[in-house]
């Protein structure tokens, strides 16, 4: 049995993960867009995938589940662009957000932020890559190594970041765990 | 708290560049084989919806079709390459996609259903597009 004192403190631990979450995805939507403002990738529809930072940082202090969200999130605001933008961004989404997900727990302590960025913006362009194929055309792969020269860009880019950034945030601590 | 700070906080790991050193040399060796492989491109299979036609990039011509909801696509070849010169899409990704010259390349335009594929002159051994 669980006491008030404990029942109540499960409520705002709920709440606030809730929130966070929003938070979260509210942040992966505006970075996808600002992204967007960003010059094209040759592959139609693709994008840098630098909103994996947000679902490296969910990983990190919450849960599979809740990056997921948001990167599912993500990507239904992706279909203000289209249907086949959609696809993209939740294939990229998803795929990047469980290969993080084993990167963060499988060598354990060998990758940091940096190496787990890096393979998931790899993933985030596989993913895209392979869904462009399958919709558009197969001759697609051409750009396979351009993008995977992108994606080392912008992985070293959003984990450097997150590696700077994440002993600020623990001391913040958003999670409040 | 869901981690405990690490005691050394380095910001890059062996493991980290490992992944990174790894898969820059398969990016750059994919990019050499590719480079090497490639032949010019002789003639450009267009998509367009309801069936394809080719091009040859061996004149100067300026090719307009129509693409989804009568979006107008203007295909420009020169030089033995070819690009899209305009189109009126809303995105504009098949005109940033710039020139294609080689064979296996290909761009495309989504909303107008208009896709670029560039294939070798002889009839060539082409796995990418098999």
């Amino acid at each position: 049995m669980k006491g008030n004192t404990d029942r109540r403190r499960d409520a705002a631990d709920a709440a606030r993960q809730a929130a966070l979450l929003g938070l979260l995805s509210a942040l992966a939507v505006a970075l996808s867009f600002l992204e967007g403002l960003l010059p094209v990738l040759p592959v139609p529809g693709a994008k840098l995938g630098l909103s994996n930072i947000v679902t490296m940082y969910a990983l990190s202090v919450m849960n599979l589940p809740a990056a997921l969200a948001v990167a599912v999130i993500k990507s239904l605001f992706a279909l203000l662009r289209g249907g086949t933008a959609f696809f993209m961004s939740l294939a990229g989404g998803l795929l990047s957000t469980l290969v993080m997900a084993a990167a963060l727990k499988w060598p354990r302590g060998r990758l940091s932020f940096l190496g787990t960025g890096i393979l998931g913006a790899v993933a985030h362009n596989a993913a895209q890559l392979g869904v462009s194929m399958l919709l558009l055309s197969p001759s697609l792969i051409w750009y396979g190594p351009w993008l995977l020269l992108m994606a080392l860009a912008a992985g070293t880019l959003t984990g450097l970041t997150l590696n700077i950034v994440m002993p600020a945030l623990r001391r913040i601590n958003p999670g409040g765990r | 708290m869901a981690e405990t700070p690490r005691s050394k906080r380095t910001l890059i790991r062996k493991g980290d560049m490992l992944v990174l050193v790894s898969l820059l040399a398969a990016a750059l060796l994919l990019l050499l084989v590719m480079r090497l492989t490639a032949r010019p491109g002789a003639e450009a299979v267009v998509t367009v919806p309801g069936g394809e036609f080719t091009l040859s990039l061996a004149g100067d011509q300026v090719r307009e079709v129509t693409g989804l909801d009568g979006i107008p696509v203007v295909l420009e070849v020169n030089g033995g390459r070819i690009r899209f010169q305009s189109s009126g899409c809303p995105d504009k990704i098949c005109v940033n996609s710039g020139w294609l010259s080689r064979a296996g390349q290909s761009a495309a335009c989504v909303p107008a259903g208009v896709a670029l594929r560039l294939v070798g002159g002889t009839q060539g051994v082409d796995a990418v597009t098999a």
